[in-house]
């Protein structure tokens, strides 16, 4: 029942689109082509935009895991000592404030235009912050629950950060890996618009120099069902495992 | 010989004095069991002789291993009863033949013969009480420090953990806490009332070798404070 409600729900809002869609094809139709030249310019297309998908994937994919493994590290360092903790803490709150934007323009500035690295590096600045939060709220809870507990068991140090506290905080890095990932996705073809080797968001600006409005909702289309296959068959399954025993 | 032996210890938590010169004396192979209030101090008593808590003053010799088997049994949820038997075991560096040896003779000690391969969550509260003796048995203590191990346990389980209990007595050495008078009648060799604020250990019973009613009678008279020996005259 809820499942039906849940489809039902993406058909009507889908649904919806492509009526605004179509009506403003007809509107303006310099503009605007029809969903159906716009699917059909994309399918023929397909060889490219599967490139792309996975060269934005990739992008994202790598930026997020260094991001990751960068949040966990941090985290780690500030059970080390209280003044470690006050400069973690610090940190957060920084980085949660500085705009993507501005991570996309630093990055293209010290990496420069014409590779992958500005886009790894964004997906990556942009996923840690949201990491970091949901990391240090784990690592704090898990001390409360299992800290104890460890002292029993007798795991200290790397022991204890590998079997007690990252097992006790995997539903939280996996609740905060859902909007970290999507974010990283969504700012990391920014990145790729601003200057890349390829990528959805270098299609999408070239096909907007172009005028070629055709394949730019084409793969405007496509980043969105990207997004979606990649909540819906990883993050979302992820997220209800993780809870399995809570 | 004493395994545990606490000479004049205090402790104060949170600002306030919770025990004051507390006195206590466990032989090696002895059940001790203590009584007193909620929110006496029990439990800090125990994590003291664990080695959880520092006392603030006092001599505190334990002698042997020690494994405490806290009120809520911190087992470990994401692994299952066999995975949370072995992990400190494995944390120790033992080889993989030893780790098998222990959790096979540390189950079969308390009668752990279900499956092994349930979540915590999965397992009853018996059986989880069970696993956290196991752990404890299995990395060697010849002390075992359990705060309230009936709680919540159902009449099947409560009887099946009082028979592993008293399967166990003599081999290691008990110190229990419980508000069970039967099941403390029933394994106990001496009791110990802690009460007062701060708390300290102001009577003793010594049960052992009495028939189980006069135990009971014993324990009766010690919780509400009449005198323990004479009143039978
Ligand atoms: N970390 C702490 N900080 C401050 N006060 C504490 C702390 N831990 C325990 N206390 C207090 O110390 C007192 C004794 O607590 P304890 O847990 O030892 O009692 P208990 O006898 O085990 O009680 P119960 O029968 O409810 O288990 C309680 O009043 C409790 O509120
Ligand atoms: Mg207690």
């Amino acid at each position: 029942m809820e499942i039906h409600l849940t489809i039902t729900g993406f058909i009507v809002v889908f649904a919806a689109v492509l009526l605004t869609w179509l009506a403003s094809s007809i509107i303006w139709p310099e503009i605007m082509p029809s969903p159906v030249e716009s699917l059909q310019f994309t399918a023929e297309r397909w060889r490219t935009l599967l490139s792309d998908s996975l060269i934005t994937l990739e992008n994202t994919v790598l930026g997020f895991t260094i991001a990751l493994i960068l949040a966990i590290a941090t985290a780690w360092a500030g059970l080390a000592h209280p003044l470690a903790r006050s400069v973690v803490d610090a940190l957060n709150t920084i980085v949660q404030s500085v705009s993507a934007l501005v991570w996309a323009l630093f990055f293209l500035l010290l990496f420069g235009f014409s590779t992958n690295l500005p886009s790894i590096a964004v997906a990556g600045a942009t996923a840690y912050p949201i990491l970091l939060s949901g990391i240090l709220k784990g690592f704090d809870q898990a001390l409360v629950d299992y800290g104890e507990a460890a002292a029993l068991i007798g795991a200290r140090g790397r022991s204890f950060l590998r079997y007690v506290l990252l097992p006790a905080s995997i539903p939280y890095i996996v609740a905060s890996s859902r909007p970290a990932l999507g974010s990283a996705l969504r700012i990391s073809v920014v990145a790729e618009a601003f200057g890349a080797a390829g990528g959805m968001g270098y299609r999408l600006w070239i096909f907007y120099e172009l005028h070629e409005y055709r394949g730019f909702l084409g793969w405007a289309l496509a980043l969105l069902v990207m997004m979606l296959l990649l909540d819906k068959t990883l993050l979302e399954p992820l997220e209800r495992w993780s809870r399995k025993w809570l | 010989m004493a395994v545990i032996e606490l000479k004049a210890l205090s402790k104060s938590l949170g600002g306030r004095k919770i025990l004051e010169n507390v006195n206590l004396t466990v032989s090696k192979g002895e059940f001790y069991s203590i009584l007193g209030p909620n929110g006496v101090g029990k439990t800090t008593l125990l994590r003291i002789i664990a080695g959880l808590l520092k006392p603030d003053s006092g001599r505190l010799r334990v002698e042997g291993s020690v494994g405490f088997v806290p009120q809520s049994d911190l087992l470990l949820p994401w692994l299952t009863l066999r995975e949370n038997i072995e992990l400190p075991l494995k944390l120790r560096r033992l080889e993989k033949r030893e780790i098998d040896e222990r959790v096979f003779r540390a189950t079969y000690l308390v009668g752990l013969d279900g499956n092994l391969s349930l979540y915590p969550r999965q397992a009853s509260g018996g059986t989880r009480r069970k696993a956290a003796i196991a752990r404890a048995l299995a990395l060697g203590a010849d002390i075992l420090l359990l705060d309230e191990p009936f709680n919540g346990l159902d009449v099947s389980s409560l009887t099946s953990l009082r028979e592993t209990l008293m399967s166990l007595k003599g081999g290691v050495t008990v110190v229990l806490v419980s508000h069970q008078v039967y099941e403390v009648a029933y394994l106990s060799d001496r009791v110990g009332l802690l009460t007062g604020r701060p708390a300290m250990i102001r009577v003793e019973e010594v049960l052992e070798s009495l028939p189980l009613e006069k135990k009971l009678l014993k324990i009766n008279n010690l919780i509400l404070g009449l005198p323990g020996d004479k009143e039978k005259e």
